[in-house]
Order: structure tokens, then C-alpha cells, then sequence
């Protein structure tokens, strides 16, 4: 038995509020001038580094999880048997 | 305060009455408890007291620094709210063992010497496991009897370790010890006791079989003494172990992978736990100032938002029965308080600034750059974008929102509502008011956590990350929920465990059983010329060897601390 469909339809209101958040949280690195952390300034100063880096992280998750299910994934009840 | 009074005295005489009293006896006499524990540890002096004889021992049953206050305080405030929560339950044996529970968690991080320490770490075990019966089914039988095994495990392994060290020549009193040596003798053992109960990796397989396991309330004790005082244990005795970091960095990486595709969202919470444990074992293995209160306040507050996000799902189960995303959804509208207290522990756990986990999580990772540590801190970014997805979205999403289950739900009883409150307020508190903990924390270090930049970097990370999920749920990729088991380490000594059992059943069960028959029976009864019918003996059972193995490691243990 699976859910999913929890998560078609179109995208609702509060979808397109992330999205606007997410575009001012963009932009806000062209305008301010970050105090850069000791050690990563390079990769870390690059503008739209946390932006891209949380994206790919939970994409990278997500995807090696599905991995992962068809590795570790068993009937439920597996250990009764 | 109370001056004079051992903190866990009352512990044990409150559970002792809620044992034998029921009614609303019991339940004035289970708030009371911790509410006095506490007035008696706010009476304490710093440094020692309550030195005991025991059985020729002599032990020292307080030695309170910051380190222990903090744990102190910490426990006695986790007992309040778990009380309040489980105010309404009937069952006078999980109420007395709760009670004794914290008390025992509370014991061990006040010890003076580490045979009090040992006590302590055993009584957690003993007590917390009829926690774990008290829900009395078959399952949870079992359930119960494997936690044990670890957690007596990792006591065997303590006094194998404090015997080695004390034959060595090493104190015992914890004022003497300070940082213990991995390369000294016996002390690998203590470590390995330590990271039992801390769920190092393949060691963490009972919190994920206990957790979702017990009641709702039960399980809300559970999640904060065991792994917590572990936490103590190892913050007080080997910050600076470089081996921690990379035990550490492990269990922040693993779990949020489970967590992703794991139904039973009390287990998503499980693996959740153990990623916020391996924070705190990267900032102790760091070992820095910085690091090591980075650690210590990340335990503080993971007490309370987990706890928080425990309380929340165990409402849900008490009014809905379930707990899998498979099950649930759509609650919001039934159980509106219940949600919002859910999302201040979900905005609490993903460090949403303001929030209690933003300070505690930016000085561990602000402490990995610190050292040097770069790949380290780009994996704990990593993790900590994989805490927002599994817990900061996944819970609350799949049990109040996704689609609507139809499930008949209403807000849970006022105790737990209160209890819930209390933690989110906590929570909020801490976030928004950093300096009343952090004033307590065991080093004076400052950190900035606001700045402009840092609450913007953070802000971005989260709601990337959130983008994130977003788009692959609605592009299909998101991994549906599905009614699945998933393997785990646990695999190895469950089916092994039976590969033992059928080996122990059948050919040396069997041979053992055709020898002894033999060599008593058939040989004499033909030396003797006698024909007579010899009945079979019966076969031995597996779950007959596992004492057996305990008791001979105890004897391993003995013998080494010989040795040495």
C-alpha cells in the first residue's frame, strides 16, 4: 500500500510564497556584502553558494535514498517469519 | 532550594508511592518528584558531597561542576515535562519505573567516582526497560529483552573497562580523572560503553527498535535520559578524542537517509536522534571550548525539541491509534494546537533562526572551521539540510497535512497539551534568549550567533533546501511512503541470531544431546549388557545462550583485569 499521491496538484499559494522567499533570499547575495567564514572563504564567498549547496543536498538525499530503499526495503513483518 | 537533599532521594521514594498509591494521589505525587529533585539540586554546593559507605566502598554520590549541574538541570526539567505528559496514564508501573528512570539518569551525572557512575548507568538500563514492558504485548517482550541485552552490554563492558583502569592503578574519583586516555588500560572498554548508549554506528540499532517501540509517553522518557547522559559521559571523559569526529560525523550521515524512506514517522525520529547525537559527538571529539559547549547545549536543547516532536506524534497516537505517514495526514484542522506545537519543534530541530537549535548547532560547525576541519563541515552542512527535510518537513508534513487520512482525531488531553507547550515555549525561550543557557554552559566562550551574515546563510540554506523537497514531490521523485520494513545493521544479530539459535539447536544441540546420551547412557547400559528405551533429550533453545554469553564476557572481562 503506498500514498503517492499526496503531493501532485498544482503548485498553491504557499508554494509560490517559498519561491518568492527564496528568490529575495538569492538576490539578498548580490546586495550584501557577507562576513565570510575562516577556512571556506573561496567556495563560501561565491555568491548563491548556500542557495545551490541546500538544493543539491536534498536532491543528492533523496535520490540516493531511493537507492538505498532498493538495497534495504523488505516486506513489513520481515523479521516475524 | 532545598539544602542537603540528594536530588535522586526523591526519585526513588516518589516512585516507590506512585507504585503502591493510584488515584489523584499518585498523580500530585509523580509532578512533585522532580519538582523536588530540583529544589534539592539548586541546594547543592559545587564540588563534593554525599560521601556513602556501600558494601566497603567508599563512594562519593556528588561531585557537581557545570558540567554536572547542566546534565542535572537538564534531566530534572526533561522529568517534569514528561510527568505532565503522562499524567493521565493508569499504569502505576510505567509511571514508578519513569520515575525511577530519570532518577537513575540523574544519579549518574551527579557521580562522584565511576563505581557511583556505574550504578547509575545500570539502573538506567534495568528501569528503562520496564518502560519499555510496561505497554505489555508479545512484541514488546521482545522488544524490550533485546534493548536490555545492549544496554547490559555496554554495563559489562563499564565495569570490564573501570576494574582494567582501577587494577592499572587509576583513580576512580572523577575530580582525579579528567580526560581519559584512549591507549590507557581499560579505557577503550569504557569507551565502547559509552558509545552503546550513545548509538555509535551499528551500535544504534536499539534506538530504532526501542523508540517506536513503547507508548506514547513511555517513549518520551526514553528519548531524553539514556543517550543524553551517554553524551555527559563522553563530554566529560574524552573531549578531544580525535576518533570521536569521525564517529561523529558518521551518525550525522547515515540516519538522514533512513529517514527519508522510514514510514513509522516515531522512527524517523529515531534516526533523527542519532544524527543530532552525532553533532554533539563531532563537537566533543573537536574537543575545543567552543566545541565541547557547542556539544553540551546541543544536548540541552535536543532533549527538549525532540522531546517536543516525540510529544507531538505521541498525541497523535493517542487520538488516531497511528503513527505512519501512511496512515496519517490531514490532522491540522482537528488538531490545530498539536501542529503549531509540532512546527516550533520542527523549526527548533532545523535551526530555523530564533529557534533553540541555530545557536548550539552554528558554534559546533563554526568550531569544526575553527580547526580546520573544511570536509567536516561541509558534511554537517549536508546533514544539517537532511535534519530540515526529516524533520523540519517530513513530520509535520506527513502526520497534519499531505492528504487528508479521514481519521477521526481531536486535540489530545490537556496534560499533554501542556506538556508540549511547556517544551515549545522552552524552545522558543532558549532561541530567542541564547545567553540563559549559555551563561551555564561548562566553558566562557564568546560567540556571536547573530550576525547579519550568518542568519542570512542559514535562512538560505532552509529555504532552498525546502525548494528542494518541493520540486521532487512534485516532479514524482520524492519516495512515496510505503508499509516496508528496512534493514538495518540489526539484520546481522537477528538473523544471525537465529543462524546461532539453529546452530546451537541442531547440530551442537543435537550432537551434544547424542554424545551425553552415549557416554551416560548407551555405553553403560552395553558394558552392563542392558537393552533399555532412553528418552531424547530436549533441544536448547537459543534464547537460553545469551545469558550464557553475557556471563562469559563478564568472566572475559574479569580475567583481562587480571591480566593487566
Amino acid at each position: 500500500m503506498s500514498h503517492d499521491t499526496h503531493h501532485d496538484g498544482p503548485p498553491s499559494r504557499i508554494h509560490w510564497l517559498l519561491v518568492a522567499l527564496c528568490a529575495i533570499a538569492f538576490a539578498a547575495d548580490f546586495i550584501y556584502s557577507r562576513k565570510l567564514e575562516k577556512g571556506v572563504e573561496e567556495i563560501e564567498g561565491i555568491p548563491g553558494f548556500y542557495p545551490v549547496y541546500g538544493f543539491v543536498a536534498i536532491a543528492l538525499l533523496v535520490l540516493l535514498s531511493r537507492g538505498l530503499r532498493a538495497a534495504v526495503s523488505r516486506k513489513d513483518g520481515y523479521y516475524d517469519d | 532550594m532545598i539544602e542537603g537533599l540528594y536530588p535522586v532521594l526523591p526519585f526513588v521514594v516518589g516512585a516507590l508511592l506512585c507504585f503502591l498509591l493510584g488515584g489523584i494521589a499518585r498523580k500530585v505525587i509523580a509532578i512533585a518528584t522532580p519538582v523536588v529533585g530540583l529544589l534539592g539540586l539548586l541546594g547543592l554546593p559545587y564540588g563534593t558531597s554525599f560521601p556513602v559507605s556501600f558494601f566497603g566502598f567508599d563512594l562519593i554520590l556528588v561531585e557537581l561542576d557545570k558540567l554536572s549541574y547542566l546534565f542535572a538541570l537538564l534531566f530534572h526539567i526533561a522529568g517534569i515535562i514528561g510527568v505532565l505528559y503522562a499524567l493521565h496514564i493508569k499504569s502505576r508501573v510505567e509511571t514508578s519505573a519513569a520515575l525511577l528512570y530519570a532518577g537513575s539518569a540523574v544519579a549518574t551525572v551527579l557521580a562522584g567516582d565511576l563505581v557511583t557512575l556505574f550504578i547509575g548507568w545500570e539502573m538506567l538500563a534495568l528501569t528503562s526497560a520496564f518502560i519499555v514492558w510496561a505497554r505489555d504485548s508479545e512484541k514488546a517482550l521482545a522488544i524490550g529483552s533485546r534493548y536490555l541485552v545492549f544496554q547490559v552490554l555496554s554495563g559489562l563492558s563499564l565495569l570490564a573497562g573501570l576494574l582494567i583502569h582501577h587494577q592499572a592503578g587509576g583513580s576512580l574519583l572523577i575530580s582525579d580523572l579528567g580526560v581519559l586516555d584512549l591507549a590507557s588500560p581499560g579505557v577503550p572498554w569504557i569507551l565502547l560503553a559509552f558509545g552503546v548508549k550513545a548509538g555509535f554506528p551499528m551500535l544504534h540499532t536499539w534506538i530504532v527498535d526501542t523508540y517506536p517501540a513503547a507508548s506514547a509517553t513511555g517513549t518520551v522518557f526514553l528519548s531524553a535520559f539514556t543517550t543524553k547522559t551517554a553524551v555527559y559521559a563522553l563530554a566529560r571523559f574524552f573531549p578531544g578524542t580525535e576518533e570521536l569526529i569521525t564517529i561523529g560525523a558518521v551518525m550525522t550521515f547515515f540516519p538522514i537517509f533512513y529517514a527519508v524512506i522510514e514510514n513509522d514517522l516515531r522512527k524517523v525520529l529515531s534516526y533523527s536522534m542519532i544524527n543530532q547525537i552525532g553533532f554533539m559527538v563531532v563537537g566533543i571529539g573537536i574537543g575545543t571550548e567552543m566545541a565541547v559547549n557547542g556539544a553540551v547545549s546541543h544536548a540541552f536543547n535536543d532533549v527538549l525539541f525532540k522531546g517536543l516532536l516525540f510529544m507531538s506524534m505521541g498525541a497523535v497516537m493517542h487520538v488516531t491509534g497511528k503513527t505512519r505517514g501512511t496512515d496519517l495526514g490531514g490532522l491540522w484542522r482537528k488538531m490545530p494546537i498539536t501542529t503549531v506545537l509540532c512546527l516550533v519543534g520542527a523549526a527548533s530541530i532545523s535551526a530555523v533562526p530564533l529557534f533553540s537549535g541555530f545557536v548550539s548547532k552554528s558554534m559546533i560547525m563554526s568550531a569544526a572551521l575553527y580547526e580546520g576541519h573544511v570536509w567536516l563541515w561541509f558534511l554537517l552542512l549536508f546533514a544539517s539540510a537532511g535534519v530540515l527535510e526529516h524533520a523540519g518537513i517530513k513530520i509535520p508534513y506527513f502526520a497534519f497535512f499531505a492528504h487528508d487520512s479521514k481519521l477521526e482525531a481531536k486535540e489530545p488531553p490537556v496534560n499533554m497539551l501542556l506538556a508540549m507547550a511547556v517544551g515549545a515555549a522552552l524552545c522558543i525561550f532558549i532561541g530567542c534568549n541564547p545567553g540563559w543557557l549559555y551563561g551555564m554552559l561548562p566553558f566562557t566562550v564568546t560567540y556571536e550567533p547573530f550576525t547579519t551574515s550568518h542568519v542570512l546563510t542559514q535562512v538560505q540554506l532552509l529555504l532552498f533546501a525546502s525548494l528542494s523537497v518541493v520540486v521532487l514531490m512534485k516532479t514524482g521523485t520524492y519516495p512515496p511512503e510505503l508499509v516496508r520494513e528496512n534493514l538495518d545493521f540489526d539484520f546481522f544479530y537477528r538473523k544471525g541470531g537465529r543462524l546461532l539459535g539453529w546452530i546451537v539447536d541442531n547440530p551442537i544441540g543435537r550432537g551434544a544431546a547424542r554424545l551425553s546420551r552415549f557416554i551416560l547412557d548407551e555405553a553403560p547400559a552395553k558394558v552392563l549388557g542392558l537393552v533399555q528405551k532412553i528418552p531424547a533429550h530436549p533441544p536448547v533453545h537459543w534464547q537460553m545462550v545469551l545469558p550464557g554469553l553475557l556471563l562469559l564476557l563478564a568472566l572475559l572481562a574479569f580475567l583481562l583485569a587480571n591480566l593487566f
